[in-house]
């Protein structure tokens, strides 16, 4: 036979193809199968020429390939091209076919194992277990990554994976444990992960394969589950110790001479490390757990810091899996309660930037075992306190101590002074966010102190030091360029929001329904006035310097927002007065006006509760305010976002400021408003429209009120609601992106549903000479009318309104639903 | 196991085998531990070179739907922090065929992209189109807030 190359089924891998084109190649089979077998016995027998052979193998892929492909899209199964896979498994041990042969059963145990029959996955596993094997394994464990060693790797793991439940059952098999350690080598050659180990990232994903395998296995019905799970177990924590020593941080040196892909791969394999261990945890529990704090102990008594940070951050993967059982703590307690922070905290030591930061981490980690265990707390917030200062940290340590703090306020209320003394120690050196972030956890615990008065002090004194910061920043204005300044001065608002949101009281706190009469008035007319006009200075102040800054309008707005949730007075419970006169400072040019009218929707919403205390003066004179910017805008596309605030406003009036909607005046401004609302249905942005459309849900909705406001409400309803069907019908006839359909279908039912005038106004919107398409006639209209008539404001509603609108913009308008 | 499940069960191993750089994605697991695959845990790290580069952003991916926990600042990103995977594929809309893969390196390229036909919150979408430079700035604030370890 002459050397031309045998050809295989061309076709890629992915296409589908149909039962005719397989009917074509079928017919080939057999002639292909005894070419191929021809050149396989040549080669095996009478030892020809390699090339033949290799051609023999790549056909032989190509055709299992195919196999596959056949019986994916029509169930065909090629039998009979299984009779050569006994023979193409023996080319593994011949040099020259070596490659081609493992990259194709690489390629079939991951894709298709189907294809082999019991017997081939006995022949692949006795192979793997031969010496040949044992050489190839040898290799890539002492750090042979060379291409073909990295297949026989991948082969290797390709295999476990496809027989995982096989391994898993035969635990006392010899050919499985061969295989099994030979898994668990794969995981410790030799070689940083990923930056030079190439296998283990691979090795970890047969790992987790076997431990989903096993979790399932654990909680599924009978089975000899014992005989297994004890085995499975042991090799599970071998594993996660292999793993263990794979995640240690290199020398500084050795990382910053990695690439960014290397540092990133090797970020990766960790944390699919920490994936393995929780996936694993329900498996190995509690040994595990002690398993790695012991190892804690150990790595810390020889300093070996590597180590400590690689166990620190195995625990951390694990701060989400343990229970807070007494067993678990107490091992938390031998840990926490040794020589650890102190040690960490040694300036001198030589300890890696990593490890200090990974024990950083570890105390945010864990902020609910020191709720339980205070006593621990002194030494770990100590730690932290010294980690602050140490710029690589500043910002994960700032974050553990805000999150220790607002955790286990209560008990560090007696503490307070001495916080306040070490916040005071880095002052002039700490970052924005870091001073932000300790602010807040001063202030959360100042929030656990139980009477109002004794909380006036304290917050006092940490306003004291945001009003430092705010003098330095304001004398500095005119001498430095404006960001120097602008800088300072909004990490102060910052600062003030973190500590009103401190100060917050925690969600799970019971509420005293019965308090209004014994409602303490410490902040509305006591000292605690005073402290409110302070913090309402500190913003003024910033605002007067640098009002023309967007940031600095933003975060002022964010000061205001702290208190609106509260439900009980507080230092930034401001009296909605004062608030309003902030709000009305703004002016249309008003840098970030957008958040300015947030804030005041915001307000709005915080007294439209029930039990809320209605605000109706300062909602008549921000409704005023609102209608001013109306005025200057005219048309709501010159000022899109404006527009959707504003529309935001007056949708936040109804329903329990209506009557300071409708009663304002002059009438003219407010039916200039309506207009507006009308007008921001139908301009291009999605946002006034969406506002607009919120609108009007809740305006056309309104009924049953007091009288002579419902009256009100329904003669304006018969002089708009004609508009306002038309402005609808406009959209829904073509005019809208299909993404707004949904929300214009809102207010759309509940004018169908509330308005007894609804058909007339829809019907001569429909048949109104603006309606924005022609392709679609009287009929498709009329029933579109009477679809969404019935209905009577049903959800099914969304659906018709989809279906007009596409028949509006024709049929070439695709688009998969 | 339905057939949902069994897609999405090669989606993990899909996954596992082969996945972009810096990203995370594990299904959640039930109180006893046993993976939900509809339910993904997902991390997208900002693109090398643009604003987001160094952040790493938690997106929970309850098929068909993302939600960024916390809510992202982002124009297309809704407050709730809900973001429509449509938005990735505005001319053919999502399919149930699109991988895990394919979501989250769109909705990474959307980072840095958006879409301004398709507007979700005000707040970022407003300082987007109005002061580009605020815009920015809050990026990069909110980027130190959300480092990559």
């Amino acid at each position: 036979m002459p050397h031309r190359q045998i050809h295989g089924p061309q076709l890629t891998r992915w296409s589908y193809f149909s039962q005719k084109f397989h009917e074509k190649i079928l017919v080939n089979t057999e002639d292909a199968i005894a070419l191929m077998g021809y050149a396989f016995t040549s080669y095996e027998v009478h030892d020809t020429d390699s090339q033949l052979a290799q051609e023999a193998m790549k056909c032989f892929q190509s055709w299992v390939f195919y196999s596959h492909r056949a019986y994916l899209d029509s169930d065909i199964t090629l039998d009979s091209l299984k009779s050569l896979t006994q023979s193409a498994i023996q080319f593994l041990a011949y040099d020259d076919l070596y490659p081609i042969t493992v990259e194709l059963f690489t390629d079939v145990l991951s894709n298709y194992s189907k294809f082999l029959r019991r017997g081939d996955i006995d022949t692949l596993s006795s192979v793997l277990n031969s010496a040949w094997a044992q050489e190839r394994f040898e290799l890539i464990k002492s750090g042979d990554f060379g291409f073909e060693s990295v297949q026989f790797g991948r082969f290797l793991l390709a295999f476990g994976d496809a027989t995982v439940q096989d391994l898993a059952r035969s635990p006392n098999d010899p050919g499985t444990q061969k295989l099994m350690s030979m898994m668990h080598g794969l995981l410790a050659c030799e070689g940083y992960a990923v930056a030079e180990d190439e296998i283990c990232a691979s090795a970890l994903e047969f790992w987790s394969t076997f431990v989903e395998f096993m979790i399932d296995f654990l909680y599924a019905e009978g089975g000899d589950k014992e005989l297994w799970i004890e085995p499975a177990r042991k090799d599970i924590l071998q594993a996660i110790e292999e793993c263990w020593a794979k995640i240690k941080v290199p020398p500084r040196e050795i990382g910053a001479s990695w690439d960014s892909e290397s540092r990133v791969g090797f970020n990766d394999f960790r944390k699919d490390v920490a994936d393995l261990l929780q996936a694993a945890y329900p498996l190995l529990g509690i040994e595990v757990f002690e398993k790695l704090v012991n190892l804690t102990l150990r790595s810390l008594k020889s300093q070996a810091w590597e180590d400590t940070e690689a166990t620190l951050f195995c625990l951390n993967a694990l701060s989400d899996c343990v229970s807070d059982d007494t067993a678990e703590d107490e091992i938390l307690g031998v840990l926490f309660g040794s020589s650890m922070f102190s040690q960490l905290s040694e300036v001198a030591a030589d300890i890696p930037a990593k490890t200090r930061q990974t024990s950083v981490n570890m105390l945010g980690h864990y902020a609910t075992f020191f709720e339980r265990h205070t006593e621990y707390l002194p030494a770990a917030l100590t730690f932290l306190f010294r980690s602050v200062e140490a710029p690589a940290l500043a910002r994960p340590a700032s974050r553990s101590i805000f999150s220790l703090c607002s955790s286990c306020r209560k008990t560090l209320t007696g503490e307070l002074g001495a916080f306040l003394e070490q916040y005071s120690r880095f002052l002039t050196t700490a970052k924005g966010d870091t001073k932000e972030k300790i602010l807040g956890a001063i202030a959360s615990i100042i929030q656990a102190i139980p009477n109002d008065e004794a909380k006036a002090e304290p917050i006092q004194r940490i306003l004291e030091f945001v009003e430092h910061d705010v003098r330095v920043c304001i004398s500095s204005i005119g001498k430095h360029e404006l960001d120097g300044v602008k800088e300072p001065a909004v990490t102060a608002l910052r600062c003030l929001t973190s500590i009103g949101k401190g100060l917050q009281a925690l969600d799970d706190m019971p509420i005293e329904l019965d308090s209004e009469s014994n409602r303490s008035t410490f902040w509305d007319d006591g000292f605690g006035a005073s402290i409110q006009v302070r913090i309402i200075e500190i913003v003024e102040t910033i605002v007067e310097a640098l009002g023309q800054e967007g940031d600095v309008i933003e975060a002022a707005c964010s000061v205001f927002r702290a208190g609106f949730t509260e439900t009980a007075p507080g230092p930034f419970v401001f009296p909605p007065a004062v608030t309003t006169r902030f709000l009305l400072g703004s002016r249309i040019d008003t840098p970030r006006l957008d958040v300015m009218l947030t804030t005041a929707c915001a307000l709005v919403n915080s007294h439209s509760t029930g039990s809320s205390l209605r605000i109706d003066q300062e909602a008549g004179a921000l409704l005023k305010h609102v209608s001013g910017f109306v005025h200057t805008i005219g048309d709501p596309a010159h000022e899109p976002d404006i527009a959707q605030n504003c529309v935001d406003y007056l949708a936040r009036l109804v329903p329990r400021y209506v009557d300071v909607l409708l009663g304002m005046e002059p009438k003219p401004s407010l039916e200039e408003m309506f207009f507006f609302a009308l007008k921001c249905l139908t301009v291009r942005e999605p946002l006034p429209k969406r506002s607009a459309a919120s609108f009007w849900s809740s305006f056309v909705t309104l009924h049953g009120l007091p009288e002579p406001l419902q009256s009100t409400i329904n003669r304006i309803m018969q002089h708009l609601g004609p508009l306002l069907a038309e402005a609808l019908i406009a959209n829904i006839g073509g005019g809208s992106a299909r993404s707004e359909l949904d929300t214009l279908a809102d207010p759309l039912k509940k004018l169908v549903f509330r308005q007894p005038r609804a058909k007339v106004w829809l019907e001569s919107a429909l048949f109104n000479e603006n309606f924005p398409s022609q392709k679609v006639d009287a009929s498709e209209k009329k029933l579109f009318l009477q679809k969404v008539m019935t209905l009577r404001g049903a959800k099914a509603t969304n659906q018709i309104v989809k279906d007009f609108w596409l028949a509006c913009r024709g049929t070439n308008f695709a688009y998969a639903s | 196991m339905s057939l949902c499940q069994n897609r999405l069960q090669e989606e993990r191993k899909q996954w596992r085998r082969d996945h972009p750089f810096g990203f995370f994605a594990k299904p959640q697991r039930n109180a006893q531990g046993v993976l939900d695959l509809k339910k993904w845990e997902c991390g997208i790290p900002g693109k090398e070179k643009t604003l987001w580069e160094g952040g790493l952003f938690k997106l929970d991916v309850i098929f068909p739907d993302g939600k960024f926990v916390p809510p992202l600042f982002h124009p297309n990103v809704y407050p709730s922090g809900t973001v429509c995977l449509s938005i990735l594929n505005e001319e053919e809309g999502w399919k149930p065929a699109i991988t895990i893969k394919q979501i989250l390196l769109g909705i990474q390229a959307l980072l840095d992209d958006p879409n301004p036909e398709s507007p979700a919150q005000a707040e970022a979408y407003n300082l987007f189109k109005k002061d580009p430079a605020a815009y920015e700035r809050k990026v990069k604030h909110i980027v130190k807030e959300n480092p990559a370890p």
